[in-house]
C-alpha cells in the first residue's frame, strides 16, 4: 500500500471516530431534550429510531475508522512506536486510534441503549 | 577563520544573559525564570488556601463551634476551592512544571511565545492578587467556587463578592488561555530535530492534553461570568427566570467548562508520574500509544460529562443517561494509565525514592478516589450524594491524590536540575509518610460522615447526628497534613543551602532535561539536539554525536536569540527563528487589565473604556520592535 | 540509531505555517468557542420560552444586516488576494486590497452600529432575557470585527517600510483572523435573525 493512501486511512482513523461520536453525542442529547419539551414533545416524532438511526449511523463510521486503524497498524506492523517517521508514526497513530475508537464505539452503544430503554417521557 | 567551541558557547551565554537585578525579574522572558515565578507565586497562594482549609476544618472539629460565623466560613470555601484550583494547581502545573520543562524536554530554548508567557504571569499573579485583596476587604467571593445562580445573583448577594468571583476569574482565564496557546504552539513546533509525535516524551503529550482542554474549555466559562456580570450590574437577565432566562444555564455553560478542568488538573500530574516512574525503574514505560492516547482522551471525553454535576436538577433521565454513559468510558483511559504505570513499576527495577513514593501514593490515592467517582455515575446514587461529604472526600481523594501528590513528587524529581543540589532524601521520605497518614485520615472518613447525611458547606453541625468523632479525626488529619508539607518544604529549603551538587543526571533520568547542566544555562542547549525516542537522554549514540557536533561549531545558533522551528507531524526542521529577549510590556499590560478589572468592579464603565484604549496603545508598543530577519 | 540529522531539511518540508499564523489560529479556537457558547446559549434560551422574541419585542430587521452582511463576506475576497500579493512582495498590490478590505470593514461596524443604537430605542437588553442575549451577541460580533480592521490599520501602517518576514507573517495571520471574523460574523447575524426567518 502507498504511504499516500497509509497516511489517509491513519488521519481517518485518528480523527473521524472522535469527530462523529461528539457530533453523535451532541444530537442525541439534543434529540432527549426534544421528547421531553413539553412543546415538541408531542409533534409525533419516532424519537426511538431517531435515536437508533444516530447511534448506528454513528457507530458505522466509527467502524470505518476502526478498520482504517487496523489497516494501518497491520501495514505498519515490522515497524516498532519509536521507529522513525513516517513509518513508526504511522504505526503509533494507528494503536492509538484503534483504542480510541473502541472506546468511542461503547460510549455510542451505552449511550443509544440507555436512552431508547429509558421510557421517560415516551407519549403512552 | 575558525571559532573555538568556547569562543561560540561564551557567545551563546552573551546572547542570551538575563538584565541584572530585580529588573531583571520584572522584565523576564526566559521560561525558567518564568517557571519559578509562578512557582513561588502558587506557593504563596497554596498557603493561603491551606489556612483557609485548617480554619474550616478547625471550625468543625466539633459540633456547634464559634471559631468563625457561616458569613466568614462562606467566604472561607468558596475562595478554597477557587484558590486550589485556579492560583494552586493550574498555575503550578501548566504555569510552573509546564513552562521550566517543556521547552527542555523538546530541545528547545524557550517557549514558542516568550512575552506572551511573561504576560501570562504577570495577569495571573494580578487575578490572584486582586482576589485576596477582595477577601481581605471582606468582599470575598461567597457563593462557593461554583457560584450557582440564582443564590449569586444581585437579589441574594447583593454586596461586591460576586464582582470579585468573576473579574478575577476572567483575569486568571486569560492567563490560562495564554499559557495554553504557548505550550501547544511550543509542541507543535519547537521540536528538536527527529522529534515526530511518536518519539515525543509523555510528559509533553500530557501538557498538550491539559493545553487543548484549557483552550476549549476557559470560554465557556468567561461566557458565564460575562453573563453573570452583566446580570448584576448592567440588568440583563441571563439567568432570571422571570424574564425569559434560565438558572440552569449557568450550570450548563459552568460545568462544560468545569468538568474539563478537573481533568486539566490532573492530567499534568500523570505527565510528571510517566517521566518519574521510567527514572526511578530504569525501563520505559510500557504500552506507549495507549499511554499517550489515553492523556489525550481523558480530556476529549471529558468534555462530554458535564451534566453529571447535575444529575440531581430535574434534567430528564432520557438525558442524563447520555451523560452515565460518558462518564462511565473516561474511566477506561484512566484505567489504561494506571495498568500502564503498575505494570512499568512491577516490570522494571523500581528505587523507592521520595518521587517515585509520592507516584506510588498517587496511584493509590487516584484508584480510591475513581472508584467513588465511578460510583457518582449511577445516577440514584448521585441524586442521594450529591451536596454531601462523600463528594468531598471524591474530589479531594483525586485532587490531593491525583494532582498535588505528583506535584510534591516532581518537586522532588526536578529539585536536583533547578537547583543544582540533591535533597536530603530521609527526610524526603518522611514527609512523604507523614502526607500519606495525614491525607487519608483527612479525608476517607468523610466518605462515611458523607454517607451518614452530612452535607457539605455547612459551618458547623448539631450534636446528635453521630458525625462529631468524624469530623475530629478528619480535622486531625487535617493537622498532620499541615505538618506533613512544612516537613516538605523544610527539606527543600535547607537542601537549597546545604545539599550535596547534583551534577548533570543524579537518576539518571530519561529526558533532555538531564542531558544539560543543573541549573541549565539561559539558552538550555549549546548545540540543538537530534532525537530518535521519547527517552533522548538514555539514547547515548545520540548525545555523543551532539557533543561533536558541538565541538565542530554546528547547529549552536549564536547570531542571536535564535531558536529552530520545526513541522508539526514529524519534527523536520523548516526554518530559525529570532525570539524576543526581555521586555517592560508584559507587566505593563498587565497591569492596564488589573485596572480595568478593578475599575469594572465598581462599575466604572466609561473609565474602563478609557484604559481599553490605553490597552490598545501598550499593545502597540509591545509590536513597535519587529525581530531580526534570518 | 538516528536517520534524521540536525541538518536535514526535508525537502518536502517548507515553513508552511510560521509560529505567527499558529498565535492566530489558537486565537481563532479559543474565539469560535466563546462564540459558539453564546450562539449556543442564544438557542437554549430560545427554546425555554414560549414567544421569542416575547411580547411587544419587534422581530429583527433583515434586508439591512444582510446586505452589509454580504459586503462583509464580499471582503474575504481582496482579503485573501492580499495575502497572496503579500507572499509574493508586492506591496503596492497588497497595500491596495488592505485599504479597501479595511473601509469596507470600517462601514460595516458603522452601520452595524448605527443599527445597534436604532433598535435600542425600541427594546434594551434590560428588558428581558431574548434582548440581554441579542444585544450581548451583536456587541461581542461588532467588536471583533472593529478589532479586525484595526488591526488591518496597524499592518498597513507597518508596511510603509515594505515587507519583511515578521510584516509577511502579521498580514497571513491577519487575513486568517479576518476570515474567520467573516465566519463568525455569519453564525451570529444568522442566529440573531432567526426569528425573523420562522
Amino acid at each position: 500500500m502507498s504511504l499516500r493512501r497509509l497516511s489517509q486511512l491513519q488521519w481517518i482513523g485518528l480523527l473521524a471516530g472522535g469527530t462523529i461520536w461528539w457530533t453523535e453525542y451532541l444530537a442525541g442529547i439534543a434529540e432527549s431534550q426534544v421528547r421531553c419539551n413539553s412543546a415538541s414533545g408531542n409533534w409525533g416524532l419516532p424519537h426511538d429510531a431517531i435515536q437508533i438511526g444516530f447511534g448506528a449511523f454513528a457507530g458505522t463510521i466509527v467502524l470505518v475508522a476502526l478498520a482504517a486503524s487496523a489497516i494501518v497498524f497491520r501495514e505498519t506492523r515490522d515497524h516498532e512506536e519509536h521507529d522513525p517517521p513516517p513509518h513508526g508514526r504511522l504505526h503509533f497513530f494507528s494503536a492509538a486510534a484503534l483504542a480510541g475508537n473502541v472506546i468511542f464505539l461503547t460510549i455510542i452503544i451505552l449511550t443509544t441503549v440507555g436512552t431508547v430503554v429509558d421510557r421517560t417521557c415516551h407519549v403512552a | 577563520m575558525t571559532t573555538t567551541v568556547t569562543e561560540r558557547v561564551d557567545r551563546l551565554e552573551r546572547m542570551w544573559v538575563e538584565r541584572p537585578g530585580v529588573l531583571g525579574w520584572l522584565t523576564t522572558t526566559d521560561h525558567k525564570r518564568i517557571g519559578l515565578l509562578y512557582f513561588w507565586a502558587t506557593l504563596v497562594f497554596f498557603g493561603a488556601g491551606g489556612i483557609e482549609a485548617l480554619t474550616m476544618r478547625t471550625q468543625l472539629i466539633e459540633p456547634n463551634a464559634h471559631l468563625v460565623g457561616p458569613t466568614l466560613f462562606n467566604e472561607l470555601f468558596s475562595v478554597h476551592g477557587m484558590t486550589m484550583i485556579f492560583w494552586f494547581i493550574i498555575p503550578m502545573t501548566t504555569g510552573a512544571f509546564g513552562n521550566y520543562l517543556v521547552p527542555l524536554m523538546v530541545g528547545a530554548r524557550d517557549l514558542a511565545f516568550p512575552r506572551l508567557n511573561a504576560l501570562s504571569f504577570w495577569i495571573f499573579l494580578a487575578s490572584g492578587i486582586f482576589l485576596y485583596v477582595g477577601l481581605f476587604s471582606g468582599n470575598g467571593p461567597n457563593a462557593g467556587w461554583f457560584d450557582y445562580v440564582p443564590l449569586a445573583s444581585k437579589v441574594f448577594d447583593p454586596g461586591r463578592n460576586i464582582e470579585i468571583y468573576t473579574l478575577s476569574l476572567i483575569l486568571n482565564g486569560i492567563s490560562s488561555t495564554l499559557t495554553s496557546a504557548n505550550l501547544i504552539v511550543t509542541i507543535f513546533k519547537l521540536r528538536a530535530p527527529g522529534m515526530s509525535f511518536n518519539r515525543m516524551p509523555l510528559f509533553c503529550f500530557a501538557f498538550l492534553a491539559a493545553s487543548l482542554g484549557l483552550l476549549f474549555a476557559l470560554p465557556s466559562l468567561t461566557a458565564d461570568l460575562v453573563f453573570l456580570y452583566l446580570d448584576r450590574n448592567v440588568g440583563t437577565h441571563f439567568f432570571d427566570v422571570a424574564h425569559g432566562g434560565s438558572t440552569l444555564l449557568w450550570q450548563h455553560l459552568f460545568w462544560f467548562f468545569g468538568h474539563p478542568e478537573v481533568y486539566i488538573l490532573i492530567v499534568p500530574a500523570f505527565g510528571i508520574a510517566t517521566e518519574i516512574i521510567p527514572a526511578f525503574t530504569q525501563r520505559k514505560m510500557i504500552a506507549f500509544p495507549l499511554v499517550a492516547i489515553a492523556e489525550l482522551l481523558v480530556v476529549f471525553i471529558g468534555f462530554g460529562v458535564w451534566a453529571h454535576h447535575m444529575f440531581a436538577t430535574g434534567l430528564p433521565s432520557t438525558t442524563l443517561i447520555f451523560f452515565a454513559g460518558a462518564t462511565a468510558m473516561v474511566v477506561i483511559p484512566s484505567t489504561i494509565q494506571v495498568f500502564a504505570w503498575s505494570t512499568s513499576m512491577i516490570a522494571g527495577r523500581p528505587q523507592f525514592k521520595t518521587p517515585l513514593l509520592f507516584i506510588a501514593g498517587f496511584i493509590f490515592m487516584f484508584v480510591v478516589g475513581g472508584l467513588t467517582g465511578i460510583m457518582f455515575l449511577a445516577i440514584p446514587f448521585d441524586q442521594q450524594t450529591t451536596d454531601t461529604y462523600f463528594v468531598i472526600a471524591h474530589f479531594h481523594y483525586i485532587i490531593f491524590g491525583a494532582a498535588v501528590f505528583p506535584i510534591f513528587g516532581g518537586m522532588y524529581y526536578w529539585f536536583p536540575k533547578v537547583t543544582g543540589k540533591l535533597y536530603f532524601e530521609r527526610p524526603g521520605q518522611i514527609s512523604f509518610w507523614i502526607l500519606m497518614v495525614g491525607t487519608n485520615l483527612l479525608f476517607f472518613p468523610m466518605h462515611i460522615v458523607g454517607l451518614l447525611g452530612m452535607p457539605r458547606r455547612v459551618y458547623t453541625y448539631p450534636a446528635n447526628m453521630g458525625w462529631g468523632s468524624y469530623n475530629l479525626v478528619e480535622t486531625i488529619g487535617g493537622y498532620i497534613t499541615g505538618i506533613g508539607i512544612l516537613v516538605l518544604f523544610a527539606n527543600l529549603v535547607v537542601s537549597y543551602f546545604r545539599g550535596a551538587p547534583a551534577g548533570h543526571d543524579p537518576w539518571h533520568g530519561p529526558t533532555l532535561e538531564w542531558s544539560i547542566p543543573s541549573p541549565p544555562p539561559e539558552y538550555n542547549f549549546a548545540t540543538i539536539p537530534v532525537v530518535s525516542s521519547p527517552y533522548p537522554n538514555w539514547d547515548h549514540g545520540d548525545r555523543e554525536r551532539d557533543g561533536k557536533r558541538l565541538a565542530a561549531g554546528e547547529d549552536v545558533h549564536d547570531q542571536g536569540h535564535q531558536q529552530p522551528i520545526s513541522a508539526l507531524i514529524d519534527g523536520w526542521r523548516v526554518g530559525i527563528a529570532d525570539m524576543p529577549h526581555s521586555s517592560p510590556w508584559p507587566i505593563l499590560t498587565a497591569f492596564v487589565l488589573c485596572m480595568m478589572a478593578t475599575v469594572l468592579v465598581v462599575e466604572k464603565f466609561v473609565v474602563a473604556g478609557f484604559l481599553a484604549i490605553v490597552l490598545l496603545l501598550t499593545l502597540l508598543g509591545w509590536h513597535s520592535k519587529e525581530p531580526q530577519e534570518q | 540509531m538516528s536517520e534524521i540529522t540536525a541538518e536535514t531539511l526535508d525537502p518536502r518540508a517548507r515553513e508552511r505555517f510560521p509560529i505567527g499564523w499558529w498565535g492566530a489560529a489558537i486565537l481563532i479556537v479559543s474565539e469560535s468557542v466563546l462564540f459558539g457558547m453564546m450562539i449556543g446559549t442564544y438557542f437554549y434560551l430560545r427554546f425555554r420560552n414560549l414567544r421569542w422574541p416575547p411580547e411587544g419585542v419587534p422581530k429583527p430587521h433583515v434586508l439591512v444586516p444582510l446586505v452589509v452582511l454580504g459586503c462583509l463576506i464580499a471582503t474575504a475576497v481582496p482579503m485573501q488576494l492580499a495575502s497572496i500579493a503579500g507572499r509574493a512582495g508586492r506591496l503596492r498590490p497588497t497595500r491596495w486590497l488592505l485599504v479597501l478590505s479595511a473601509l469596507v470593514g470600517a462601514g460595516y461596524f458603522g452601520v452595524e452600529v448605527w443599527q445597534f443604537t436604532q433598535d435600542l430605542h425600541t427594546s434594551t437588553p434590560q428588558r428581558d432575557a431574548y434582548d440581554s442575549i441579542y444585544y450581548t451577541l451583536l456587541a461581542a460580533d461588532h467588536a471583533h470585527v472593529a478589532v479586525a480592521v484595526l488591526l488591518v490599520l496597524w499592518l498597513l501602517w507597518k508596511l510603509r517600510h515594505g515587507f519583511t518576514r515578521y510584516r509577511t507573517t502579521a498580514l497571513r495571520a491577519i487575513v486568517f483572523f479576518w476570515h474567520a471574523v467573516i465566519v463568525l460574523t455569519i453564525a451570529v447575524i444568522l442566529t440573531t435573525l432567526s426569528p425573523s426567518f420562522t
